[in-house]
């Protein structure tokens, strides 16, 4: 079987990720922060470690992390805690619905909300879309389905100049690119998952506060500190962590992060460049394709169409006929589809992992050349 | 008076401090509160009282907050200014 669907998930992880969730399920581990005793202190500092892990990666200290079971939960915290009924946030087309629904039920409630249409955005479109009274930029750096990017670095400049609140989701940007500094950055929450590009286990995730942002929290409820009042702690990680942590699934996300480290951020997004590049030169000889974004630096996922064909229907043969692994349909990404003119059609989605080989990449055009050559799938 | 506890308003603070002070040397260890104090998390980091000054200038410099500082023994404990 030939995996391509990367930005779903990572199929293939460094052996350390599995090792490190066994460890942190054979019996030596207690609840983190649930008492003073030993398995419970040590739950704890495998906690903090990753905790620091994470922290290096992304340039902040372990106490700006707090940890969530993926990228969706930690954007509902991220939005439904820091914006309300006065608030006017801007976002765009390429947002995935765990950005949108958030957004659209704070909008029911009464906080305004301005969308940035169009599938080809720069920071100058985002600068010209704020309005007066605009307090937050909820964005997307990474586009789930074509790759396509903005600059986040630029972005974070843009919402420090005009005081404005930055949430960003990098459930797609996360160990694909590196990030930038961001000892500079504006009031900031940056959410991402564990479990695609930084390669732990699915159910981790995290939140990353930057600056002077009040956070309400969103799940209430045990925290193992202040057991007499009524209030769920306000103070950050513990405002986003009610209840038991996923502590072996946690250890693998800091095992994941570690091989990227050792690895070198830079040694993978230049892998993955590359597999996105002969993909993409070996599209051009295959007729019929249509490509879809993929011009604005992007990551390793192609978005395609062949010819007409319903794109679910290329999958299946992909899947029955090759052994290839990749989706198609709607991508959680309602107004990118709007925008592309392929919301009946879907998309077929190509995603590489530092993982994929070049063979795979070349059996996969294979594939492809004898679909568009064989009629409809 | 022979050692020094630091108090934490979070069990992630107080584990994060334990993890500093091992890797810069120091001989903590974290400890249940003593339950003659009050603090918002359960654990207390008990060092030597002469690495007291030294454990709160690591805490700072890490950015790890600390809720406050107390000098004693094992049933005795003073507040001291932070």
């Amino acid at each position: 079987m030939i995996y391509l669907d990367q930005s779903a998930t990572s199929l293939h992880k460094p052996p350390q990720v599995a090792e490190a969730v066994y460890r942190g399920l054979t019996g030596k581990l207690g609840n983190p922060g649930r008492g003073a005793h030993g398995p419970a202190r040590d739950a704890l500092k495998e906690v903090a470690q990753a905790r620091r892990a994470l922290g290096r990666y992304f340039g902040v200290s372990a106490l700006q992390v707090a940890f969530a079971s993926n990228a969706t939960m930690a954007l509902n915290m991220a939005i439904k805690g820091a914006l309300g009924p006065g608030d006017r946030a801007l976002t765009t087309s390429w947002s995935h619905n765990a950005m949108l629904r958030p957004l659209y039920q704070l909008q029911q409630s009464g906080m305004t909300l301005d969308i940035l249409p169009g599938a080809r955005l720069s920071i100058r479109d985002i600068e010209n879309a704020l309005k007066p009274d605009t307090t937050a930029v909820v964005i997307n750096p990474m586009s789930n389905v074509s790759g396509d990017t903005l600059p986040l670095d630029a972005i974070a400049t843009l919402c420090l100049k005009r005081g404005l609140l930055l949430i960003a989701d990098l459930a797609q940007w996360a160990g694909v690119r590196g990030m930038p500094d961001v000892a500079e950055w504006p009031r900031t929450l940056l959410a991402f998952t564990g479990h695609k590009s930084l390669y732990g286990p699915q159910g981790t995730g995290g939140l990353i506060k930057l600056g002077d942002v009040s956070l309400c929290p969103v799940f209430v409820g045990g925290s193992g500190i202040h057991s007499f009042d009524r209030d769920h702690p306000d103070a950050f990680p513990e405002v986003c962590e009610a209840g038991t942590a996923n502590v072996a699934g946690i250890m693998g996300l800091a095992a994941g992060v570690g091989w990227l480290m050792e690895t070198g951020q830079q040694a993978v997004t230049d892998r993955l460049s590359e597999h996105r590049s002969h993909f993409v030169a070996g599209l051009r000889n295959i007729p019929g394709v249509t490509l879809y974004g993929g011009q604005l630096e992007p990551g390793p996922v192609v978005a395609l169409n062949l010819a007409g064909q319903d794109s679910a229907w290329v999958c299946e043969a992909l899947d029955r006929r090759f052994g290839i692994a990749v989706r198609g349909g709607a991508h959680c990404a309602p107004l990118w589809h709007e925008a592309m003119g392929t919301v009946s059609q879907g998309v077929v989605r190509f995603s590489f992992s530092y993982f994929t080989t070049r063979q795979e990449i070349d059996l996969a055009l294979d594939a492809l050349r004898q679909l568009a050559a064989g009629g409809p799938c | 008076m022979t050692q020094a506890l630091f108090t934490f308003h979070s069990s992630h603070a107080a584990m994060a401090a334990e993890i500093c002070c091992e890797e810069a040397g120091f001989s903590c260890r974290l400890i249940p509160l003593p339950s003659s104090l009050s603090a918002g998390c359960g654990l207390a980091l008990l060092c030597p009282r002469e690495e007291r000054e030294k454990v709160a200038s690591l805490l700072a410099c890490e950015d790890i907050p600390f809720e406050s500082v107390y000098a004693g023994d094992r049933t005795v404990w003073q507040k001291e200014q932070a």
